[in-house]
């Protein structure tokens, strides 16, 4: 089991003063640890099965993939590590330059972005591709928290607490809603409970929702890609189409259906899926569907309890446990983004929610958005590490 | 509430919210596993799992005598997929495509640049590129030893005919499919054919094969052997002869068909031009046409058999009879003429059938009433199919009597306005020669499984009795007499053998005239105490001449003889013939004959010979034509390749020698003329007694050799002869 304990040569290491480094007497949460270490095995496995084809189209083969995939979950596991060592507050300091950077970036990637499934995400530095979608949701989801805490004594104050920052929560989800609506729609989500944790208005919050609302409709008018999405979701949540297959709209959705059907309870076993060449990406949005295939109702079931011991773990242990309120808005805020996603990509898979691309995190194929889980668990971990209630045992 | 508390406790509300998604999950996946699993699991067998047929292999034909005469062949398509993943990496190196290509190209004989041209030509993502579709086994296990990953190597079977071209019509071929498409393989297809087994596979989007699921869900069962009545070597001789035939005739096609009277077994049937159902699509389709059973043609003079059947037993005729033929040989009967090959004289019955007078013919037939004669011709097979176990069989076409004209009867009495196939015939012959009992014609003998065990045997099928046995027995002499010398047929004499039939020359209509084409046949049977053989044999169109005595006949006689040569039975009969004294005749005109026609004359006449050479034609013989010869006297021959090669300095080109005619009847004297290229006209009847121009003075072809005829001389030279 992997351990986290303090170190205090580690400022060397990471160029930090002595106070950044995080020098607390006890180790951060190891349940989280290890549910992240059981995502990340059940993402190597059926990642490994389903991306043979993709290989093939990229003229290479699955043996390639997947080490990049290796080298990916080490990276993440480095970084999520990493961040642990860093005491939260020094990255709340840092929260306004990483928005302002992360806003340059959303812009960068709508002029020079690279395309790909039809949509513009990807940036190109030095060879090294990523999704500035991410890093600007997590900073965004960090510069709400570190706000949040600020304005505690007017929070209930609309000009001076929340107009400020909807601000930002608009800026950011608005530019990352021209190319990408569901990782909008779900950041905003996450911004608002966030909010609503920190003691925004419910009114204000509310009325927000309504406009939100009529917002999407707007935005949906505007996109017959997002209506027939929409439309598929409704008839496949009326009735799971089982008499024929479906060619055209609603063929993924039925396709995951078959799959999890054919998992039954224990599954086909491992790396005999045979959906996976009938999936569209079968290693990332529908990688829910093939471990449903694979490892049948109790391995689906099994991942979707790791992120519900994270939701737990994150929530009950560390934000209730925090020493202040920025710990538990950020525990809150980091919990809520790897949660979600995870669910949003499991409801994905097996029909409960329309179809979108959102990845799963720790589990599916894609650095981006693994280095960045990675980061929000380190921030968990190190929140973890400044339990008020162990502080009160040791200190008190 | 302090801010802590209340952080807290809206903490706890989105977590009791958020909770409720892994709820709706489970949910979910319970839902789509119990109460739409079950079609969604089917709906993935829909998509995924394809049965593909495992083929069955089709069964052997054999002949009589357990010869191989269609089988399958296996040979092997040698696919190749260039983007097999290889080593870790993907594709099949350079060099070891290379190493492929040379090595393919050096066993087929083509060249590298071909195989390298079809690898270079496939779609870029393509993982399956054909490269031979029809290699051997030996070829086969060479590319399987050089062991490179990405070659594919797929059985199939094809079928293959053991010996080419032989028994091509009764067999028939199969198309690409391996269904038979006409012969045995298409009447038997579905006995032959087996069934095929099933196989599960599982298919990706791309409807490419994945894998192959368990054991096969069906095995195939292998097709049934059929054990046919054809005798492979009769086959061989008929198809040899015939050939021969046509090609010295100079005929469109020639058909023949050897039968056992007895049961109906076909033991050859052929037609040439003929084709190699190995590689059918190669031929003309007139080349597989199987004129036997699908051409109707007017029979002529064999159809007298009829006419004599159904005289004989109505009482009709008499045997003391004698029927007087109009000296021009020609008779008027209401309004159209109706004429012999040459004024024929006064005959007896059995003449008339001998020499083949329609005149006479007609004058019997005119004895009985249409509906009668209908009766007979119906019962012994004409107008309706004999339902030979082959596709493609006409019936021909028999007018009811109520549709006759006038002179139908006396026409249809020699064979004409009617139409039957040729195996009509064949079958009409076998019954008279089973003494009126007419047996079904077939072809397959015993169908076999794959063990040996016997699916369907035939039972010989009586059609029907044709006429009474004694009817039958009173004309065999008659027919036999046609053999004779003084017969149509006597080319298709074979000494030793007993052989009655018939011979037939049909003017060919087309376009609903009556043209100088003709047809000639000859049905015939032997021996004639036991008949063991029915052989009908048919020359469309000879340039040489349009008698079926002297075209179709010799052909019948060289099978005779060398059917006679492998029936250890009817050897043994021909060699206990007593040698009878021989006769003083006078020496034949023999030049120009053949060695073999040469022989067979005088051994017929008794006499003595020696032939000096081995092939070709006499070209000089002593002592000279017309020679008193005594008993022990021999004629010394000289054998020339060319006809007329010993007196080379007179030959013209272009030009013939007249032979010596006289003392010959006037039908062996045409045809003889016929062969030499020249016309004939035609004064009197009977025996030859005067010629112009005289023998030994040439004459350029297409001329015209004038022939005066002496009715019924009894000293002509062959007749002296005449048992």
């Amino acid at each position: 089991m992997i351990y986290t304990s303090p170190h205090s040569n580690l400022s060397n290491v990471i160029g930090t003063t002595a106070e950044d480094i995080d020098t607390p007497k006890q180790g951060s949460d190891r349940y989280l640890l290890m549910a992240v270490v059981i995502l990340m095995t059940f993402g190597l496995l059926a990642v490994y099965s389903s991306i043979a084809f993709f290989a093939e189209t990229k003229s290479t083969t699955a043996g390639q993939l997947i080490l990049s995939h290796l080298i990916k979950l080490g990276i993440a596991f480095f970084v999520m590590l990493l961040v642990s060592k860093i005491n939260y507050h020094a990255i709340a300091k840092l929260s306004r330059i990483g928005m302002v950077v992360s806003l340059f970036l959303l812009v960068a990637v709508l002029a020079f972005g690279t395309e790909q499934f039809g949509a513009k995400r990807w940036l190109n530095v030095g060879g090294f591709s990523f999704q500035p979608s991410m890093v600007a949701s997590v900073a965004l989801l960090i510069h709400i928290s570190v706000l949040l805490n600020e304005k505690q004594e007017y929070i209930k104050d609309f000009q001076k607490a929340f107009l400020p920052i909807m601000f930002w929560v608009v800026l950011t989800c608005g530019l990352i809603g021209i190319e990408d609506f569901s990782s909008a729609g779900i950041l905003m989500a996450i911004c608002l409970l966030v909010m609503f944790v920190g003691r925004i208005s419910v009114i204000q919050i509310g009325s927000l929702i309504a406009i939100g609302i009529l917002g999407g409709i707007l935005l949906l008018s505007q996109s017959t890609n997002r209506q027939d999405r929409i439309e598929q979701y409704i008839t496949q949540i009326k009735d799971i189409p089982s008499e024929q297959i479906i060619q055209g709209s609603g063929y993924q959705a039925q396709q995951a259906h078959i799959a999890i059907a054919k998992g039954e309870l224990f599954g086909v076993g491992i790396g005999k899926s045979s959906q996976r060449d009938f999936l569209p990406a079968p290693y990332n949005d529908f990688i829910f569907a093939i471990i449903a295939e694979e490892y049948g109702l109790f391995g689906a079931m099994g991942l979707v309890l790791m992120y519900t011991l994270i939701l737990i773990r994150g929530v009950v242990f560390v934000a209730r446990n925090a020493e202040d309120h920025l710990g538990s808005l950020l525990a809150v805020a980091c919990t809520m983004m790897i949660v979600l996603y995870g669910f949003v990509n499991a409801g994905v898979a097996s029909g409960i929610l329309p179809v979108t691309g959102l990845p799963m995190p720790f589990v599916s194929y894609g650095g981006t958005s693994m280095v960045f889980a990675g980061i929000m668990v380190g921030i968990l971990l190190n929140i973890s590490k400044h339990n008020r209630n162990r502080r009160t045992l040791y200190y008190g | 509430m302090d801010e802590r508390t209340a952080i807290l406790s809206r903490m706890f509300i989105i977590l009791g919210f958020v909770l409720l998604i892994p709820c709706a999950l489970g949910f979910q996946l319970i839902r789509v596993n119990y109460f739409e699993g079950e079609e969604l699991r089917a709906l993935w067998s829909k998509q995924a799992i394809d049965q593909i047929p495992i083929p069955a292999q089709r069964g052997n034909i054999y002949d009589a005598n357990g010869t191989l005469l269609a089988t399958n062949a296996i040979d092997y398509r040698l696919a190749y997929d260039p983007k097999v993943p290889f080593n870790g990496g993907i594709g099949v190196p350079k060099e070891l495509e290379n190493k492929l290509i040379q090595k393919l190209a050096t066993l087929t004989g083509k060249s590298v640049s071909h195989y390298r041209n079809k690898i270079n030509s496939a779609p870029p993502q393509s993982r399956y590129i054909v490269l031979e579709d029809e290699l051997s086994v030996i070829i086969k296990d060479e590319i399987k030893a050089l062991d490179i990953k990405g070659v594919i190597l797929e059985e199939n079977y094809k079928r293959k005919y053991t010996f080419g071209p032989l028994a091509s019509h009764v067999l028939g071929f199969v198309n690409h499919e391996t269904d038979g498409r006409i012969g045995l393989e298409a009447y038997y297809n579905e006995e032959l054919k087996g069934e095929n087994g099933v196989r599960q596979v599982r298919r990706d989007p791309f409807n490419r094969i994945f894998e192959y699921i368990g054991a096969p869900k069906k095995l195939p069962r292998d097709g049934y052997s059929l054990h046919t009545t054809i005798d492979a070597y009769i086959q061989a001789i008929l198809e040899d002869e015939l050939k021969a035939g046509v090609e010295k005739h100079l005929a469109n096609y020639g058909t023949g068909i050897i039968m056992d009277p007895k049961t109906g077994a076909i033991k050859a049937l052929a037609n040439y031009p003929t084709y190699d159902p190995n590689y059918p699509a190669s031929s003309d389709e007139e080349n597989r046409r199987n004129f036997a059973i699908s051409d109707m043609i007017e029979p002529g003079s064999t159809f007298k058999l009829v006419t004599a059947v159904a005289a004989v037993e109505q009482g009709v005729v008499s045997f003391d009879e004698i029927f007087e033929t109009p000296d021009n040989g020609e008779v008027v009967i209401h309004d159209l003429v109706l004429r012999d090959h040459d004024p024929l004289g006064d005959l007896s019955f059995e003449e008339v059938i001998q020499k083949s007078s329609n005149v006479a013919t007609a004058e019997i037939a005119m004895r009985m009433k249409p509906e009668v004669f209908y009766q007979y011709a119906r019962n012994m097979g004409f107008g309706t199919e004999t339902n030979i176990d082959l596709i493609g069989e006409v019936q021909g076409s028999l007018a009811k009597p109520y549709e006759w004209s006038l002179v139908t009867l006396p026409w249809m009495s020699h064979g004409y306005e009617i139409q039957t196939t040729s195996l009509q015939i064949a079958q009409a012959y076998a019954a008279f020669a089973n003494k009126g009992l007419m047996m079904r014609p077939y072809l397959v003998e015993k169908i076999e499984d794959k063990n040996g065990d016997v699916i369907m045997e035939h039972e010989p099928v009586e059609i029907r009795r044709i006429a009474k046995r004694s009817t039958l027995e009173k004309l065999m002499p008659v027919f036999e007499s046609v053999v004779a010398d003084s017969g149509t047929g006597d080319l298709a004499q074979v000494e030793g053998l007993r052989i009655a039939g018939k011979t037939g020359t049909a003017k060919k209509v087309v376009n609903g005239r009556y043209t100088n084409n003709y047809r000639g046949s000859f049905a015939g049977f032997f021996p004639v105490d036991d008949p063991q053989y029915v052989a009908f044999i048919l020359l469309d169109e000879p340039r040489t001449s349009g008698y079926g005595g002297f075209t179709a006949a010799p052909i019948f006689r060289n099978i005779a003889l060398r059917i006679a040569g492998l029936d250890n039975d009817i050897q043994r009969s021909m060699t206990t013939i007593e040698e009878e004294a021989p006769l003083a005749v006078r020496t034949p005109f023999l030049r120009g004959l053949s060695r073999e026609e040469a022989k067979t004359l005088l051994r017929e006449l008794n006499i003595q010979f020696e032939i000096n050479g081995n092939s070709g034609y006499v070209a000089a013989q002593i002592p000279e034509a017309g020679t008193e010869l005594k008993a022990g006297d021999k004629i010394s021959l000289t054998l020339s390749e060319t006809f007329t090669e010993a007196e080379s300095e007179t030959v013209k080109e272009g030009y013939a020698e007249i032979p010596e005619l006289r003392g010959m009847n006037m039908r062996k004297a045409t045809n003889l003329l016929a062969d030499l290229g020249l016309e004939t006209e035609i004064i009197g009847s009977g025996t030859v007694f005067a010629q112009y121009p005289k023998q030994g003075e040439w004459l350029r072809k297409g001329y015209t050799v004038t022939l005066r005829g002496k009715a019924r001389s009894l000293e002509t030279l062959t007749d002296a002869t005449k048992r």
